[in-house]
C-alpha cells in the first residue's frame, strides 16, 4: 500500500523536474551562450563577456532600452490604476450586470496580441489619423495590462474585509482617507503585484508594440529587427540581462513574501 | 431634561423585492440604553445600518439630535458603531484604533493622548497601546472596538449584536460592563440582538422588531409583563403555549378547551365562541404543588424531568391530556418534587396573556 | 460640490466601473470595429480605399491556400492545447495537493519563464533544435545522423509552442485546484471509486472552469503566433499568423490583413463561446453574486 503511493508520486515529481529542465534549459543556454566565444558549438566552453561590451555600444541598445522603459512604466500606471478602480467598484457595491463588465475587464485576454497591434494600428492611422508613437503603444499595452491587473487585485480583493472601511465611515473617515489610511495597507500587494506584471509584459511586448511604434525602437523590436539579419549572439547578451532582470525582481518578491516582510491579504484568524 | 436623541420617520427600505424596514417610526431618548430585539431576518441590522448611514432608506426621514441626516454620508453623522465581528483594523495598533475617530474629526495630539488613557483605564486594558488585534483574545477585541466607539462621545452609539461572538462566561462579563459604560458617558446606546435575556438585562427601553415592523415599544418589564402581541409574548421570556378554541365566554373570562382540558384566560378583544385563542403563560409565573388551593386554573400531571439552571430549576410536567409544560421554580422553593410525582399545576387567570391572532 | 454629486449611488459606481470600461472601448473594441469594417475594402498600392465588398472574405473561404494555412492552425494549437493539458494537468494537480509549503517557490519558478519574454527563447529553441544546434551538433559529435524530424518542421514548432504556453496551463489548472476541496475524493474512494473514475467524476468536472481557462489561453496564442513558426517551422511550417503578419508587412494589404483579422477573431470566439457553453455553474459548485 504504501509503495503504491510512493511510487504514485515519484512520477509525478519526475514529471515536475522534467518541466523544470524543459522550460529552463533554454534560458540557461542562453545564458551560457551569451558568454561564449563561439556560439555555434560553445564547447568546450571559452568564456568571454565581448558580447555584453557589444551589445552596450550596439546603437540601438541605449535607445530600445530607454523606450521599453517608458513604455513600460506608462502602460503599468495606467493598467493598474484602471484595474484598481474596475476591481474596487465591481466588488464594493451591489448592483446588475456585473456579468458585462468582467466580461469587458476580461476581453484583452482573449484576443491575440497581434490582433490588438493590428486593430489599433488601424484604427490609429485611418480613422483617428495619428502616426504610430509611443504614447499610442502605451495605450494599446495597456489594454491587456488592465486585464492581468483587474485578476491579481480580484484575487485580494475577495479576502478584504469590507467591514472595515463601513468602520472607517462610520468613525467619520472620508472616502479618500479611508483608502489611504484603511484599504491601501491591506492591499498594496496587488497593486504593486498588477504594476509589475504589466510592466514586465509590456517590457518583452512585441506584437503589440511593433504595430504601434513606427520607427522607435523598442528592446523587443530592436530584437526583431536583428534576428532578420540572423542571430548575433549580443541578443545573447541582452536576452541575459533581462532574464536576469526577471529573476532578480522575482526572487525578491518570493523573499518578501516568504518571510513575511510582505503579506497577501489578512491573516487569517 | 429628556430629549428625543435620534429619532426615525416612517423609515422604508427594500432590497430587489424584500421589504426589510416597513415604515418605523422610532425615538431614542438622551442616556437611555435601548434595545432592538428581533429574530433573524428582522430588519434590526438594517435598522441599525440606516440610522450609521450605512444604508440610505428609500423613503422615511432620520433625525439626529433633530437635525435631518437621512442623506448624510456616515462620516457627517458623529455616531459610533460597534460590530459583531469587532472589525478592528488588522494593520493599526490598538492605540492607532481607538484614536481613529479622533484624529477624523481633527483633535489634537494631546486630546487624543488625553482620550486614550482615560478609555483605556474605562474598559481595563491599560499598557495595551502597542499591540495589534491578532495578539488579543477574543474579549480583549471586543472592549477595544467598544472603546473605538466610545472615544470621540459620539452622539448615539449603535452596537451591532456585539457579544455574540464571545462565550457564555465572556458574555455575562461583558453585559454588565457594557451597561457601565453606557452609564458612566451618559450618551444614548442602541443595541441590536436576538438573543432576549441579554436585551433584558441590560436595556431600558425595548423595541420588538419581527418583519421589518415594530411590534411593540416600550419599557422593558412592560413588555415582559403586558405584551401586546401572541409574537411578544411567545419571544420575550419563555412561556407555555396553550391553543384552543373558545367553549364558552364569561362575565371577565373566556373559557377554552385544550384538548379536552378546560383553561380560563382573560378576555381579549374580539374574541367569539368558536375563534381560536392562543394563551401565553411565563414558566415562572405557574404554581407548582401536591395540593393546590384557591388557584383558578389548576389541573393534574406526572412530574417528567427536572432540569438545573443555577438559580432555578425547570420541572417538565406531563397533564392528563398528554400535553407537556414547563414549570420554573426557585431553587429555595420548598416543595419537595421527584421524577414520577402526581401533582398539580395552576396559574391564576390574569397570570396568563390571551390573544387570537 | 463635488461630494454633492457623489452621494449619488449610481455616480459612485460608475466613477469605479466606468473609467476601465470606456477605455477598453475606446482603445480596444472601436479599433476591432474598425477592422471589421476595413475588412469589407480593398486596398491598392498601400492605401485602403471605401470601396465595400466582399472580395477578401470570399478569397479567405475560397481559395484552399488560405483554409489550408486557417485549418493547419487550428488543428496545431488543438495539438499543443492537448498535449499542455496532458502535461500540465498532473503537475498542476501535484504541486496543489502536494506541493505544501514549497507552492510559492514552485509556482514562481513555472511562471517566471514566460516573463522573459518570447522572441529570444524561440531563438534559443531554434538554436537547440535546428541543424546546426546544440542537439544536432550533440549527435554529430558522437556520429549519429541529425534528427530530421525536428529541424524546421511543424513538430518543432508544436514543441516550441508548447515551451511558451504550458505554464499558462499549469497556472490555470493550479489556481483552480487551490479551491478544490481534496477530501470529496477521500469521500468518493469510501462508496467505492477506484482512482480514475474519482477524478473523472469529481476532480474533473469541479476544476473544469479553470480547464477551459488554460486550454484557451494556450489555445489562442498559438493560433495567432507567427514568430514560433518562423524561427522553428521551416519553410513548410507557415502557419495562418505568418500570413497575417504579412498582410501588414510585405505586402501591405491592409483590407485583407483585416479580414484575416477578424476571421482570427471569431475563431477563437468560437473557441471561447463553445468552451462557455460547457460551463454549467451550478454544477461547478459557484455560488451567485
Amino acid at each position: 500500500m504504501r509503495t503504491r503511493a510512493v511510487r504514485g508520486l515519484i512520477w509525478q515529481e519526475i514529471m515536475l523536474v522534467l518541466l523544470y529542465v524543459f522550460l529552463y534549459f533554454p534560458i540557461f543556454y542562453i545564458i551560457y551562450l551569451s558568454c561564449a566565444r563561439n556560439s555555434v558549438w560553445p564547447f568546450p566552453p571559452d568564456f568571454t563577456l565581448d558580447w555584453y561590451r557589444r551589445l552596450w555600444i550596439m546603437s540601438d541598445f541605449h535607445v530600445g532600452l530607454g523606450n521599453s522603459i517608458l513604455i513600460s512604466a506608462g502602460t503599468a500606471v495606467i493598467a493598474m490604476i484602471l484595474s484598481m478602480m474596475g476591481a474596487w467598484g465591481l466588488m464594493k457595491y451591489r448592483f446588475r450586470y456585473k456579468g458585462f463588465f468582467i466580461s469587458v475587464y476580461l476581453l484583452p485576454m482573449f484576443i491575440a496580441h497581434i490582433l490588438i497591434g493590428v486593430s489599433t494600428l488601424m484604427f490609429n492611422r485611418n480613422v483617428l489619423h495619428i502616426q504610430a508613437n509611443i504614447y499610442s503603444a502605451i495605450v494599446a499595452n495597456a489594454t491587456y495590462g488592465i486585464s492581468f491587473g483587474f485578476l491579481i487585485i480580484l484575487a485580494q480583493l475577495i479576502r478584504y474585509n469590507w467591514q472595515l472601511d463601513e468602520v472607517a465611515a462610520v468613525f467619520g473617515a472620508k472616502p479618500w482617507r479611508s483608502f489611504v489610511e484603511v484599504t491601501l495597507p491591506n492591499i498594496w500587494p496587488a497593486l504593486f503585484g498588477a504594476f509589475l506584471v504589466s510592466f514586465i509584459l509590456a517590457f518583452n511586448n512585441f506584437d503589440v508594440s511593433f504595430y504601434n511604434l513606427g520607427a522607435t525602437p523598442t528592446l523587443p523590436t530592436v530584437t526583431w529587427g536583428t534576428l532578420r539579419h540572423g542571430i548575433e549572439p549580443e541578443l545573447y547578451a541582452l536576452s541575459s540581462l533581462i532574464i536576469a532582470f526577471v529573476l532578480l525582481t522575482l526572487g525578491v518578491l518570493y523573499f518578501l513574501i516568504r518571510f513575511g516582510w510582505v503579506r497577501i491579504g489578512i491573516p487569517e484568524k | 431634561m429628556e430629549k428625543t436623541v435620534v429619532r426615525l420617520e416612517q423609515v422604508r427600505k427594500t432590497f430587489g423585492r424584500v421589504v426589510a424596514v416597513d415604515r418605523i417610526d422610532l425615538g431614542v431618548k438622551t442616556g437611555e440604553f435601548f434595545a432592538v430585539l428581533g429574530p433573524s431576518g428582522s430588519g434590526k441590522t438594517t435598522l441599525l445600518r440606516i440610522i450609521a448611514g450605512l444604508e440610505t432608506p428609500d423613503q422615511g426621514r432620520v433625525l439626529i439630535e433633530d437635525e435631518d441626516v437621512t442623506l448624510y454620508p456616515p462620516y457627517e453623522r458623529y455616531t459610533g458603531m460597534v460590530f459583531q465581528e469587532f472589525a478592528l483594523f488588522p494593520h493599526k495598533t490598538v492605540a492607532e484604533n481607538i484614536i481613529f475617530p479622533l484624529r477624523m474629526q481633527g483633535h489634537l495630539k494631546d486630546e487624543q493622548e488625553k482620550q486614550l488613557k482615560w478609555v483605556l483605564n474605562l474598559i481595563k486594558l491599560p499598557g495595551y497601546e502597542d499591540r495589534f488585534p491578532h495578539q488579543l483574545s477574543g474579549g480583549e477585541k471586543q472592549r477595544v472596538a467598544l472603546a473605538r466607539g466610545l472615544v470621540s462621545r459620539p452622539k448615539v452609539l449603535m452596537l451591532d449584536e456585539p457579544l455574540a461572538n464571545l462565550d457564555r462566561e465572556l458574555r455575562k462579563e461583558m453585559e454588565v460592563e457594557v451597561r457601565r459604560f453606557q452609564l458612566e458617558l451618559g450618551i444614548p446606546f442602541i443595541y441590536v440582538t436576538h438573543n432576549q435575556e441579554e436585551a433584558l438585562t441590560m436595556s431600558d427601553r425595548l423595541a420588538l422588531i419581527k418583519d421589518g415592523s415594530l411590534v411593540q415599544v416600550g419599557d422593558k418589564l412592560e413588555i415582559y409583563n403586558h405584551p401586546k402581541t401572541s409574537f411578544a409574548a411567545g419571544f420575550v421570556g419563555s412561556s407555555n403555549l396553550f391553543e384552543g378554541e373558545i367553549v364558552e365566554i364569561e362575565d371577565d373570562a373566556f373559557v377554552m378547551d385544550y384538548k379536552d382540558l378546560k383553561i380560563r384566560t382573560p378576555k381579549c378583544e374580539g374574541g367569539q365562541k368558536g375563534d381560536t385563542v392562543k394563551l401565553f403563560v411565563k414558566t415562572e409565573h405557574m404554581e407548582l404543588g401536591k395540593q393546590l388551593k384557591g388557584i383558578e386554573n389548576t389541573m393534574e400531571g406526572i412530574v417528567r424531568d427536572s432540569i438545573f439552571k443555577g438559580q432555578y430549576v425547570d420541572h417538565i410536567i406531563e397533564l392528563k391530556n398528554k400535553a407537556v409544560i414547563t414549570v420554573s421554580r426557585n431553587i429555595s422553593d420548598r416543595v419537595q418534587i421527584k421524577r414520577e410525582d402526581m401533582v398539580q399545576v395552576g396559574w391564576n387567570i390574569q397570570a396568563g396573556h390571551a390573544f387570537t391572532d | 460640490m463635488i461630494s454633492r454629486v457623489f452621494r449619488n449611488r449610481r455616480v459612485r459606481i460608475g466613477f469605479f466601473v466606468l473609467p476601465a470600461t470606456a477605455y477598453l472601448f475606446v482603445f480596444l473594441i472601436l479599433p476591432m470595429i474598425s477592422i471589421l469594417i476595413f475588412s469589407f475594402w480593398r486596398t491598392e498600392r498601400y492605401v485602403l480605399i471605401p470601396d465595400w465588398n466582399v472580395h477578401n472574405y470570399v478569397t479567405i473561404f475560397t481559395q484552399w491556400a488560405y483554409i489550408k494555412f486557417l485549418l493547419k492552425s487550428i488543428t496545431m494549437a488543438s495539438f499543443v492545447s492537448a498535449i499542455c493539458l496532458l502535461y500540465g494537468y498532473p503537475v498542476a494537480y501535484f504541486v496543489a495537493k502536494e506541493g505544501g509549503r514549497y507552492r510559492l517557490i514552485l509556482l514562481i519558478l513555472t511562471a517566471a519563464p514566460f516573463f522573459t519574454g518570447t522572441l529570444l527563447r524561440i531563438t534559443a529553441m531554434q538554436h537547440i533544435l535546428g541543424p546546426i544546434g546544440l542537439l544536432n551538433m550533440f549527435l554529430a559529435n558522437i556520429g549519429l545522423a541529425p534528427i530530421q524530424v525536428l529541424m524546421y518542421t511543424n513538430l518543432s514548432s508544436s514543441i516550441g509552442f508548447v515551451y511558451l504556453w504550458i505554464p499558462f496551463m499549469i497556472l490555470a489548472i493550479y489556481l483552480s485546484l487551490l479551491n478544490f476541496d481534496f477530501e470529496l475524493l477521500e469521500v468518493a474512494k469510501i462508496y467505492g471509486a477506484k482512482p480514475f473514475r474519482a477524478f473523472w467524476e469529481i476532480t474533473w468536472p469541479l476544476n473544469w472552469v479553470g480547464t477551459v481557462v488554460g486550454l484557451v489561453m494556450v489555445f489562442i496564442p498559438t493560433l495567432a503566433d507567427n514568430a514560433t513558426p518562423l524561427f522553428l517551422g521551416g519553410m513548410f511550417g507557415k502557419l495562418y499568423g505568418n500570413i497575417l503578419f504579412n498582410q501588414f508587412g510585405e505586402s501591405g494589404t491592409w483590407a485583407m490583413g483585416s479580414a484575416m483579422g477578424v476571421v482570427l477573431f471569431l475563431v477563437c470566439f468560437a473557441v471561447i463561446a463553445a468552451f462557455g457553453q460547457t460551463i454549467n455553474l451550478k454544477r461547478m459548485g459557484y455560488f451567485g453574486g
